[in-house]
């Protein structure tokens, strides 16, 4: 065979390994998921089918998800916006802790959150008064989808504060005289902002399960998520009407994701322009600082502070209303290998299909493309139920086994991945490993010397990145997760339900120490990971 | 003499539109070859083609008389045994390496006492005091200078460079520029260096070689170039202005145009008598003159040493300049256009100005 066709070869097979990973991770399953109400053959064994359901669709779940995500997400974009605002066009002193805070919110569980709270909540001074009244009732859960919208809402808001640019508001400042047209002229510059930040959030929130699970459980509140969840793991076993809300939720999304590029391509060309000059933010004025300082302050104490404090209260003394538990401490074990084993592959096909999208023109970027776009409808738990129903047959006996959860965890994991990766693998331009070919390296030194010590640092971050995602994760891990071997997130939501918070706040903040000494590693790793192995033959 | 390199109707498709078609080019040992072009010319993918970072849709490309990528019998050598230099417009330096790294990584491996060869590349291109910095501690032209020692370490008899002076500033290019030169001659290797930059052919080139849209339109020395040019667009790049319709007409045994009533000798380029054509005119050849054809001063300007005069002329609707030694003394004067600098091409077709 001539060297063009074993180069052809070579990259056909690639393409054709990454096409195999796309449709057996996401289009055979999805596909299968949401065929099934119209193609009841597709439904697996231990199906009762759609006319013997019991609990049928629930129109209450679909009109409270609604009415909760339409709420938090006018509670979280203008926050947003104005957050956004303060950290991208103004400089102040605790924009770090602000940033950390939002960084925080972003990472922490939504479950172990709203624990905290439950928490806070509990204690006897605060239980019987109107706060605790308003906290577990619909407020509550709107308050906290708000507060774990924030983040979204504040990043999609700085991006468009930053696209929009300095220059743009001070030609509208020189050329429009009138004060209300010149905020008309702003204001319309920000639609497409303030859409991005409303789809966003909005999915989310829709998408959330987390807190639907604890506080909505608690409060006996129907959800949809909470609702595929049950229509799962309940007996008998209802697919189609898990599969009609999951149909549900993915309409949603994509209504909403919808209405953000109509509105991105209706508004979105006032945002092109030529060159765009970074400016220095000026400091806050004695209002600004003073709104800014609050706000900060407020985040941080209601966001991270106080729930914190909340769960190490209760993990060091015991406030359980019930007698103790025992604390299922070897669920930390099996978070730890699950997480390991499923960064360790997101991360390797992630880092795979960046690079595949960077050299391939057409199918393969479009494929990339359609895999982390997918991600924005196809929530963790409709994943994790297409998955309980693809691989539940004869010929495909996965469901139950750890191998399935790694795989949905990897393939929940991937899209994310591709996106956050997009980035810090953009900055090893393509240049660079040319220039080595060119320039005659060995394939060996070209990955030893080159490709590896470039590609360590994002491939350690994402590993770090989806670990901690893995290690929490809920959705796919309640309805896969293998009997007698839960993860940690099983755990404790489990233990939440039974309201022994003691225990689940001494495994949250075990699980929360294991996590850090993990990311605290693999930091280290990173260090000694970048010492350039040419020092050495320099020193030489 | 065998050619070093030698492109032979080379053509390559993205995502089926055409980006290169039936290229011919042939470069011999210790040539230094300028390949212009504008944007989506094709320019860069060809010299990706001969460094084998692309492959080649159809055609055959040789280095030193050794097929290196033939798609038509299934041959294609990858980059790193073609025993190239290339210097990269994003400068492509290693950034986890120092420059002294970044050198050393690429010096043949039996090479003795590497580091201090290394060095001595970083000498000769001014940046050994920074040998132990990183790339990202350094100017757009250290980096870039860094990146030339790093194309020499390999030791090329061709050198590739990827528009390496586009992001400088005009200092940082011209010093570059005559330092790519000289260390080329010195090194007596050959070059094919893409630019979209006029000054970098006239001063670096020995021969000119000029893709349009895919196609290559005109290889020549400078000279020839210049006094040739093959197609609108060249004459653009020599200097010519304008762009106005003419019709070719003989008079006393001349080929010329009408400008304002008045005739004058032009050079036509696939422009036969009679026919209507795009005609532009080279400032250079523009004279004051008591029998030429009115026209107003617009404007003058002075640039470096001399007064660029824009005079209209009427039934034109650009205006012709002329480089003046002083600034035009009167309002109005009288033209003469030097035959061999107006030129005019067929209005449609490959040539046709757009």
């Amino acid at each position: 065979m001539s060297i063009v066709s074993v180069h052809k070869a070579r990259r056909a097979a690639f393409s054709s390994l990454l096409f195999l990973v796309f449709a057996g991770l996401f289009a055979y399953p999805i596909a299968r998921l949401l065929l099934m109400p119209w193609i009841p053959a597709l439904e697996p064994v231990g199906g009762i089918g759609v006319h013997a359901s019991t609990i049928g669709l629930s129109a209450d779940a679909i009109v409270n998800t609604i009415r909760l995500g339409l709420a938090s997400t006018l509670v979280a974009v203008p926050l947003g916006l104005g957050f956004g605002w303060l950290l991208e066009r103004r400089h102040w002193r605790g924009k770090s802790l602000f940033m950390l805070t939002l960084w925080l919110i972003f990472l922490t569980p939504s479950y172990l959150l709203t624990t905290g709270w439950q928490i806070v909540f509990s204690l006897p001074m605060l239980h019987h008064g109107h706060l605790a009244q308003l906290f577990f009732g619909q407020a509550g859960i709107i308050a906290l989808l708000g507060l774990k919208g924030l983040p979204f809402a504040c990043l999609a808001a700085r991006g468009s504060w930053r696209a929009i640019g300095t220059e743009i508001v001070d030609a509208a400042r020189i050329h429009v005289a009138g004060a209300w047209q010149r905020h008309g002229v702003l204001l319309r510059l920000l639609l497409p902002a303030v859409g991005s930040a409303f789809a966003i959030v909005f999915i989310e929130s829709i998408q959330e399960f987390g807190i639907p699970a604890t506080l909505g459980a608690q409060i006996h509140l129907p959800i949809i998520t909470y609702a595929i969840y049950e229509r799962l793991a309940m007996t008998p076993v209802d697919f189609t009407h898990a599969a009609l809300l999951s149909w549900t939720l993915v309409v949603l999304a994509a209504g909403a994701a919808s209405a953000h590029f109509y509105l991105g391509r209706r508004f979105g060309s006032a945002l092109v322009h030529g060159r765009q000059r970074q400016s220095v933010p000026p400091g806050c004025g004695r209002a600004e600082g003073a709104v800014a300082g609050v706000a900060a302050t407020a985040l941080f104490t209601f966001g991270i502070a106080m729930p914190g404090a909340a769960i190490i209260h209760a993990a060091l003394w015991q406030i359980d209303p019930y007698a103790s538990v025992p604390v299922p401490w070897h669920t930390l074990l099996y978070s730890t290998l699950y997480a390991s084993i499923a960064a360790l592959l997101a991360v390797s096909v992630a880092m795979l299909l960046i690079s595949g999208q960077r050299r391939a023109r057409g199918g393969m970027a479009h494929m990339a493309d359609a895999m982390t776009l997918g991600n924005m409808a196809i929530p963790g738990l409709v994943l994790g139920a297409a998955y309980i129903i693809a691989f539940n047959d004869s010929w495909l006996p996965l469901y139950g086994t750890p191998t399935l959860l790694v795989i949905a965890y990897v393939a929940a994991q991937v899209p994310v991945l591709v996106r956050f990766l997009q980035a810090p693998m953009g900055q090893v331009h393509a240049s660079m490993s040319d220039a080595a070919r060119l320039h005659g390296m060995p394939w060996v030194n070209r990955v030893a010397d080159i490709q590896a010590p470039l590609l360590m640092s994002p491939f350690l971050w994402g590993w770090t990145m989806a670990f901690g995602q893995v290690f929490f994760e809920l959705p796919i891990s309640e309805l896969l997760y293998p009997a007698g071997r839960a993860p940690v997130g099983v755990a404790i939501v489990t233990l939440n339900q039974k309201l022994h918070y003691t225990a689940e706040a001494r495994l949250a903040l075990a699980g929360i120490a294991l996590s850090l000494a993990v990311a605290g590693f693999m930091a280290l790793m990173l260090r000694f990971a970048m010492v350039p192995n040419m020092a050495k033959e320099q020193a030489a | 003499m065998s050619a070093l390199l030698d492109v032979e109707a080379v053509g390559k498709r993205y995502g089926g539109q055409p980006v290169l078609a039936g290229v011919d080019l042939r470069l011999q040992p210790g040539e230094f070859v300028v390949l212009i072009g504008g944007s989506g010319s094709g320019k860069t993918t060809l010299l990706r083609l001969v460094g084998g970072l692309e492959m080649a849709d159809q055609g055959v490309i040789r280095l030193r008389s050794q097929v290196v990528d033939a798609p038509g019998d299934g041959i294609w050598l990858p980059p790193e045994r073609r025993r190239l230099g290339m210097v990269f417009q994003d400068y492509a330096l290693w950034p986890h390496m120092t420059c002294l790294e970044n050198v050393m990584a690429v010096l043949p491996t039996r090479t003795p006492d590497r580091k201090k060869a290394a060095m001595t590349l970083l000498e000769q291109v001014g940046v050994a005091v920074m040998a132990n910095r990183r790339p990202q501690q350094m100017s757009g032209g250290q980096q870039q200078r860094v990146g030339i020692a790093r194309a020499l370490a390999a030791k090329p008899d061709l050198l590739l460079l990827d528009e390496p002076l586009s992001g400088l500033d005009v200092d940082t290019r011209e010093h570059l520029r005559m330092q790519i030169r000289s260390l080329t001659r010195e090194y007596g290797a050959g070059a094919l260096f893409v630019s979209h930059d006029p000054i970098d052919a006239w001063r670096l080139a020995d021969r000119v070689v000029v893709l349009e849209h895919g196609v290559l339109t005109q290889a020549d020395a400078p000279e020839a170039l210049y006094a040739a040019p093959a197609t609108a667009r060249i004459a653009r790049f020599t200097g010519a202005q304008g762009g106005f319709d003419a019709r070719l007409r003989r008079q006393d045994e001349s080929l010329g145009i009408d400008l304002a009533g008045s005739f004058f000798p032009a050079t036509p380029v696939g422009v036969k008598e009679g026919e209507m054509g795009i005609a532009f005119v080279r400032p250079s050849g523009v004279r004051l003159h008591e029998h030429g054809v009115p026209a107003d001063l617009v404007h003058c300007a002075f640039e470096a040493g001399s007064y660029r005069a824009y005079w209209r002329i009427a039934g034109l609707d650009e205006p012709l300049c002329s480089l003046e030694a002083a600034p035009p003394a009167a309002p109005t004067a009288q033209l003469s256009i030097d035959p061999e600098h107006i030129f005019i091409y067929p209005l449609q077709g490959e040539n046709a100005y757009v």
